[in-house]
């Protein structure tokens, strides 16, 4: 029996795919990864069968991908060895939804969209980053660890995890939190010590698919309010946000450059779901990038059930008694923009109204995405800015985010080259300066915690042997046949 | 809370033995230490850096946890128990008298746990000497001098006298004349040349106030007490029931001794032998009495900031934490600054249980972590009221080649009643 | 008395020579009674068992106390290469002992020193025998602190925490020592050091919490000292606003008028950090406080949220004639809560929490202690004041005997189904104190975490005395029914938030289910000669196998009690 009809037994002949134009469609995304084929496309619908799938390939010895919903866009789910695919978007069940506890139980098929859609009806929220499309798997993005737009709050925005199940590369179930011995879901901790669930982030799939995945809600605040503060440069901003966050003021927190700014509030772009995706013309984009300062930072107050009024109004004090200190004046809207402020509301529940509007400028967003002290900020801008200079692209045709982390101890920084990818000249030309870019970065001590395709043989040649050896020796352990996302990583 | 429960409670702790405790009364005590450690480190809440956060000299210089009461409980259970004999190790007696007794482990212990370690360490020094002869060579010196002068420093007993040599007035001698005041020396301040000189100051403070005191003269013996902690509990047993009866035949109403070690012996170790039908007060707490009632008069002196540190007899032992204090603070121009570790949390000097002879290296090491605490509160001086402190951390300032000064409180008082800046 | 003799296994004398000369002949050593001091942990049953039935396993072989990272991993190194198990050791207090007879201990009293505080990056670096209370008195003298502290004390080691428990009574904001730890370098058994994080990179700060991709911390916490010895740790700060120190604790006991300066009350009542409060609150029944705890957390208010339960009569007693009268008297309120409020953002924001408190407060019907109610009550309750921050008094649990506890985790309503389960328990089994019965009568000590989405409770048993084995063995099987019985209840895995340790691992096939198969294979990795704890956390195949059979009996009886 083949390997597709072995398949076919497992998940029904619907659920297989292998024609042509889609095995095409699986074997790249808007990255840069180079494109690999599957042999076949799996798509299970319940636990078992996921469970089936693997120990097939573990007989076969056929390298098996996991995909949720390949909007990673960074090249996570495109096999490095071909194989199977499997395709979890029939998977997409919300279990459970449990306001007094706040929690929800999905599966990985579930999105951002569906997710939030339902929630949001029931006055909740799930934590969301930026700049990711309506349709990416929650499931993926969280174990991919996607840092959520209120990551500045230590409580709200980090740890978003509960109870986990995963699918063992050799088949086995494994489960965490009170999960591991079939509780009700609500806690993450267990079977052994406080933080088995983190041995499966990052992980692009190579230890094991999961399944279903308990996350936290939060309510969806009684009363926000948002202010603006623009700065003609990072060092200024940094200086001013470390004060503000010292103070724990606020709940989200988050920096735009004018790039990144200008793409959400022109109005002529639409929001792309498929990408890469057709550029627009840029139209008004140069007006208003003119309009707006190098960087603001986007500041939202919240208060939830108990007098929010009250506590947006002392949160207001004490961001005004900062901003006095450096002469600043927080601002409800983007001068010369009125609106901006609802729009921004907006953006903060569904960010990928406005977020992905930057892809229209030429298709596709080349995402350098890393971890920094807040310090040295400045100093990788300034590297972004030398190696763009050095080849001649525009810094102002760079997008810019900066997310402060947990308080801002640490700063999350993407910066986007954007790229025709039906141009091979640029293509070409785009790929070397990320390239360049990403290596600069890295030996000025940048900190790539997401070691996406080609960054994984950099980050890993640059990081502890001791480690990188140790996650090999339990990579050989749990996948003894080599079969879940071989190629990726260090693996 | 307790409306179900079926079972009988034990309300008291550990019955307090009568006298001196044998090692076997302290099983049970032994058993009970639980491994918390708050008897090598601070009180948390007291905490103030990270430097000087230890309690323990004997386990911080060490850091093996025999070295500590929790070390030295476990052994001791083992020895009930018979896991082990006494001669199966070489480091036994080492880790009985490496301990000032300075009780830090104690107050810890006593109010988390309601335990006496160093009771506990101290019959097994009992044991080690009296049943088992094990006594340091150190020590036994100490011993033998006892029984010889009446002081453990092999001192010809007339040397009690060399203090009195420059004095401008003639003390009474209480064995043969009456008095109120009992001034007991003690050993250490009537014999180490180093500390001897505070001792005048002392005599003369009291007759600048008028008090009606004597001493003992060459009749002075040892309180004992230095005895009592080496093991050596027969001995000090005959020390304390002579001296009760000599101090009672006195007439007496209050004896004042400036040591705290003798200040401790008499009010807590002597009750085990007999009553003392008088009162006894450290020298600081007759100072206080007499800075109240007028009799002394202080002058201003010129600006300066001092540190102070707690004796263990006096203040954690004993609970004479304030009358110190509140002398210093009487004075125009002197500002307290207090250590981190004070009260009953203080870092001891390191002379006290026998180590100042037997263990140099703990004892010189122990005063200069002192010194450097007292350096970090950047204080001009360091004041203490104990001949035992004086003497070691005295030698912890050389050694440290720092520029604090050392004196006895009394000392300050007395440059105060003398003029203070104009004098 | 003619009780046989306990004698360790010692050394290899070649092993012996070799060690001496890393680290010295001061700082090693075999002697019978140094290593004695070494020879119990805190008094679980586990840990005490073995002393009274003398066996050789409680004794290590030698200790030795290094004073750097190179001399950890030379150590290491000869330590692997002649098969001597090991066992690293702060304040011995959990887990500590070595598993088998000629186990050498590394005690690492000798590395206290706080490497660094970045205080832009609001991190810390340590050696392993730093504590709370010296990371919290150096950081808090620079406006920041860790975020809280165990009731296991201030004096416990945050590195050791890292591969224990580390858990807070501030979890409710700051979430335990897993939410803060940004890196650990943790020597391996072949010698080489594993540093997590970004500090892994070379060229990159120690700032930042993930290793790239998949992350092995989540595998190293909780470990036991099983996967590696941690010689240093970098944890997170966080803003602290309650001054440069403690005020100072008003009175001061002295050891000869302890019991008159406890009738005085002149001690234990130690002032509030500035800008913080902390209230009371009394609730009528077990449902308003557990409401009370639901809407409490999610008002977003407060830094702390706590229940005590019985907890309060140990570590508020000065004596533990004290704790049996309240404890007979119920003189704690048995429905209660604490939170702590900390005017981070400003003052405005303290009297914000409190309006929101009060507010729920009437909600469930609950009473503040105040001056106006219940005043001596809430003058008990004053160790709390810095205890909350810093805690000390904790140790006084283990006075009464002290024999384990069990901390089941999940939601907050769940704590109702796991008094149930401990109320079985204590039937099935039967009480050796009547503070078992905290978590019963009253709420166990409730913490919850992470803005209320889930909490976990602490009972604990107290077996009188710990020189008795009768005793201990009774709140030993409580501990061990109560393990299988949340088991079968599908309440919560692991007798200490989600600690493992044999043989409780191997018999619990529920778990995972087959954790023990999976982390085998982590030990296969990390610890392939078997020198780390052998058999601590997970046995080997042979290790399970070679478990005696009154052990393996016992077990098996004990899961049929319990329903399995």
């Amino acid at each position: 029996m083949s390997i597709k009809d072995e398949l076919a037994n497992i998940v029904g002949h619907e659920n297989i795919l292998d024609d042509p134009a889609t095995l095409e469609r699986y074997s790249k995304d808007q990255s840069f990864v180079k494109s690999c084929q599957p042999a076949v496309i799996a798509k299970p619908g319940i636990l078992k069968e996921v469970q089936d799938i693997i120990r097939l390939a573990n007989q076969a010895k056929i390298p098996a991908t996991p995909y949720s919903s390949g909007m990673n866009l960074r090249g996570a789910a495109i096999p490095d060895q071909g194989g199977i695919i499997i395709d979890l978007t029939n998977m997409d069940r919300i279990e459970e939804v449990n306001e007094k506890n706040r929690l929800a139980v999905i599966e990985p098929g579930v999105t951002y969209g569906k997710l939030q859609s339902e929630l949001t009806g029931l006055g909740y929220r799930a934590m969301i980053p930026l700049g990711v499309p309506a349709n990416r798997s929650v499931l993926s993005s969280y174990l991919e660890r996607d840092p959520v737009l209120a990551a500045a709050s230590f409580e709200y925005g980090n740890d978003l995890f509960l109870d986990m199940e995963v699918v063992l590369p050799t088949g086995e179930i494994f489960r965490t939190g009170n999960w591991s011995l079939e509780g009700e879901a609500g806690c993450p901790w267990g079977p052994v010590g406080f933080l088995n669930y983190r041995f499966w982030t990052g992980a692009q799939g190579t230890l094991g698919i999961v399944t279903k995945l308990a996350i936290k809600i939060e309510p969806i605040p009684q009363a926000r309010k948002i202010f603006f503060l623009p700065f003609e440069n990072m060092e200024k901003a940094i200086i001013t946000l470390q004060k503000i966050q010292r103070r724990e003021i606020g709940l989200e927190c988050f920096g735009l450059n004018s790039f990144y700014l200008a793409a959400m509030i022109e109005e002529k772009w639409s929001s792309p779901e498929n990408f890469p995706c057709e550029k627009e013309s840029p139209n008004g984009l140069d007006k208003v990038r003119d309009q707006l300062s190098p960087w603001t930072l986007v500041i939202c107050l919240s208060g939830l059930n108990y007098f929010p009024e009250e506590k947006i109004s002392y949160e207001e004090i004490a961001l005004k008694e900062v901003c006095a200190e450096d002469d600043l004046e927080p601002l409800t809207n983007l001068p010369g923009f009125p609106g901006s402020g609802e729009m921004f509301l907006e953006t903060l529940l569904y960010p990928w109204k406005k977020s992905l509007k930057k892809f229209r400028y030429k298709g596709s967003c080349q995402n350098i995405a890393f971890h920094s002290p807040p310090a040295k900020i400045p100093k990788f801008e300034n590297i972004i800015q030398g190696v763009a200079k050095k080849y001649g692209y525009p810094l102002k045709d760079i997008s810019g985010y900066l997310l402060p982390i947990e308080r801002g101890r640490a700063i999350y920084s993407e910066f986007d080259l954007h790229c025709n990818l039906r141009d091979k000249e640029e293509t070409k030309l785009v790929k070397i300066i990320w390239q360049d870019m990403s290596e600069a970065l890295m030996d000025g001590g940048a900190y790539f915690e997401r070691p996406y395709g080609s960054w994984a043989k950099m980050v890993y040649n640059r990081y502890n042997t001791a480690y990188v050896s140790k996650l090999k020796d339990l990579k050989k352990e749990l996948d003894p046949n080599n079969i879940m996302n071989p190629g990726k990583l260090c693996f | 809370m307790n409306k179900n429960s079926k079972v009988k409670e034990y309300k008291t702790r550990f019955p307090q033995p009568e006298g001196f405790g044998t090692l076997e009364d302290y099983r049970q005590m032994a058993w009970d230490c639980v491994n918390c450690n708050y008897c090598q480190e601070m009180w948390s809440w007291d905490v103030k850096s990270a430097e000087f956060s230890y309690i323990c000299p004997s386990w911080a210089k060490h850091k093996f946890f025999a070295y500590s009461a929790r070390g030295r409980s476990q052994i001791i259970r083992a020895l009930l128990e018979g896991d082990f004999d006494y001669k199966d190790s070489e480091k036994l007696a080492d880790i009985a008298y490496r301990c000032t007794f300075c009780g830090a482990c104690e107050i810890n212990c006593l109010r988390l746990m309601e335990r006496h370690p160093v009771q506990m360490i101290e019959a097994l020094r009992s044991e080690l000497v009296e049943e088992r002869a094990m006594v340091l060579s150190e020590h036994k010196a100490y011993l033998e001098s006892t029984i010889k002068y009446d002081n453990p420093f092999a001192a010809p007993k007339d040397e009690r006298l060399t203090w009195t040599e420059d004095l401008d007035f003639n003390i009474k001698n209480l064995a043969r004349e009456k008095g109120e005041v009992l001034l007991y020396i003690g050993c250490m301040y009537s014999l180490e040349t180093r500390v001897r000189n505070t001792v005048k100051v002392f005599a003369q403070i009291l007759h600048a106030a008028g008090v009606d005191f004597g001493y003992l003269g060459i009749e002075e013996k040892c309180c004992g007490m230095v005895q009592a902690r080496i093991g050596e509990r027969g001995l000090f047993e005959m020390l304390a029931q002579e001296n009760i009866k000599a101090f009672n035949n006195l007439g007496i109403k209050t004896l004042v001794t400036p040591c705290p070690h003798c200040y401790y012996s008499f009010k807590s170790y002597y009750p085990k032998v007999g009553k003392l039908n008088f009162q006894v007060l450290h020298f600081t707490q007759y100072l206080k009495y007499l800075i109240d009632d007028g009799k002394i008069k202080l002058n201003e002196m010129p600006p300066q900031t001092i540190t102070y540190s707690d004796p263990c007899n006096l203040g954690r032992w004993a609970g004479v934490y304030e009358a110190p204090r509140q002398v210093l603070k009487a004075i125009k121009g002197v500002e307290l600054k207090e250590m981190e570790r004070n009260h009953d949390q203080a870092w001891c000097c390191g002379a006290g249980g026998g180590v100042l002879v037997a263990y140099p290296d703990l004892s010189t090491w122990t005063a200069e972590q002192r010194v450097k605490e007292a350096e970090s509160t950047g204080a001009s001086a360091l004041a203490t009221a104990c001949p035992w402190c004086e003497y070691n951390l005295e030698t912890g300032i050389d050694n440290r080649k720092s520029k604090m000064e050392i004196s006895d409180i009394a000392q300050i008082v007395y440059k105060s009643m003398r003029g203070g800046k104009n004098e | 008395m003619n009780n046989p003799k306990v004698e360790p296994e010692k050394l290899p004398r070649e092993v012996f020579k070799t060690l001496e000369s890393i680290v010295g002949p001061d700082y090693i050593t075999e002697d019978r009674a140094v290593v004695e001091g070494y020879s119990r942990g805190l008094v679980i049953p586990g840990e005490i068992l073995p002393k009274h039935m003398k066996e050789k396993t409680v004794l290590p072989a030698a200790i030795i106390l290094p004073e750097t990272t190179e001399e950890v991993q030379a150590i290491i190194r000869v330590a692997s290469r002649n098969g001597i198990p090991v066992v690293p050791y702060t304040n011995g207090q959990l887990g500590s002992l070595g598993t088998i007879p000629g186990t050498l201990c590394i005690h690492m009293a000798r590395m206290d020193k706080i490497i660094n505080i970045n205080e832009e990056n609001m991190t810390a670096t340590l050696q392993p025998y730093v504590s709370y209370h010296q990371l919290q008195a150096e950081t808090m003298k620079k406006g920041l602190w860790n975020g809280g502290c165990p009731l296991a004390t201030g004096i416990t080691k945050l590195a050791s925490q890292f591969v224990g428990a580390g858990i807070w009574q501030t979890d409710l904001k700051y979430g335990t020592l897993s939410r803060n730890v940004i890196s650990i370098k943790m020597i391996l058994s072949d010698g080489d050091i594993m540093v997590t994080g970004s500090a892994g990179q070379s060229g990159a700060e120690d700032f930042w919490e993930f290793s790239p991709g998949p992350d092995i911390i989540g595998l190293a916490r909780s470990s036991l000292g099983t996967m590696g010895i941690l010689t240093e740790i970098t944890v997170k700060l966080h803003t602290w606003v309650g001054g440069h120190s403690f005020p100072e604790d008003i009175g001061h006991p002295s050891i000869d008028t302890y019991y008159q300066d406890v009738e005085n009350k002149s001690f234990d009542r130690p002032p509030l950090p500035e800008k913080h409060k902390i209230y009371w609150l009394e609730f009528p029944d077990y449902d308003n406080e557990l409401e009370a705890l639901y809407r409490i957390s999610q008002s977003g208010i407060g830094i702390g949220l706590n229940a005590a339960g019985v907890y309060s009569d140990y570590y508020c007693s000065q004596t533990h004639e004290m704790t049996i009268g309240r404890a007979e008297k119920g003189f704690f309120p048995p429905w209660n809560c604490y939170v702590m409020l900390a005017g981070i953002s400003s003052n405005k924001q303290l009297e914000y929490e409190e309006k929101v408190l009060r507010q729920i407060a009437e909600e469930t019907k609950a009473k503040f202690l105040s001056k106006d109610y219940q005043p001596e009550l809430l003058d008990s309750l004053a160790p709390w004041n810095q205890d909350c921050f810093r805690h000390v008094t904790g140790m006084r649990m283990c006075r009464g005997g002290w024999a384990g506890l069990i901390i089941p985790m999940g939601r907050i309503s769940m704590v109702k189904k796991f008094s149930e389960i401990w109320a079985r328990a204590l039937e099935v089994v039967g009480e050796s104190h009547m503070t078992d019965r905290g978590g019963i009568d009253s709420t166990p000590f409730i913490y919850v975490v992470n803005r209320g989405h889930f909490q976990y409770c602490e009972t604990d048993t107290y077996p009188q005395t710990h020189s008795d084995p009768e005793g201990l063995k009774n709140s030993m099987a409580l501990m061990v029914y109560n393990w299988w019985a949340c088991i079968k209840e599908k309440c919560s895995p692991g007798s200490i938030v989600g600690m493992m340790m044999e043989p409780f691992h191997s018999f619990s096939p529920e778990i995972g289910p087959n954790s023990n198969i999976l982390f085998r294979k982590v030990r296969k990795v990390f610890d392939p000669q078997g020198i780390y704890s052998p058999g601590k956390m997970v046995f080997t195949e042979e290790e399970l196998k070679a478990v005696p059979d009154m052990i393996k009996d016992s077990l098996l009886e004990l899961r049929k009690v319990a329903g399995l």
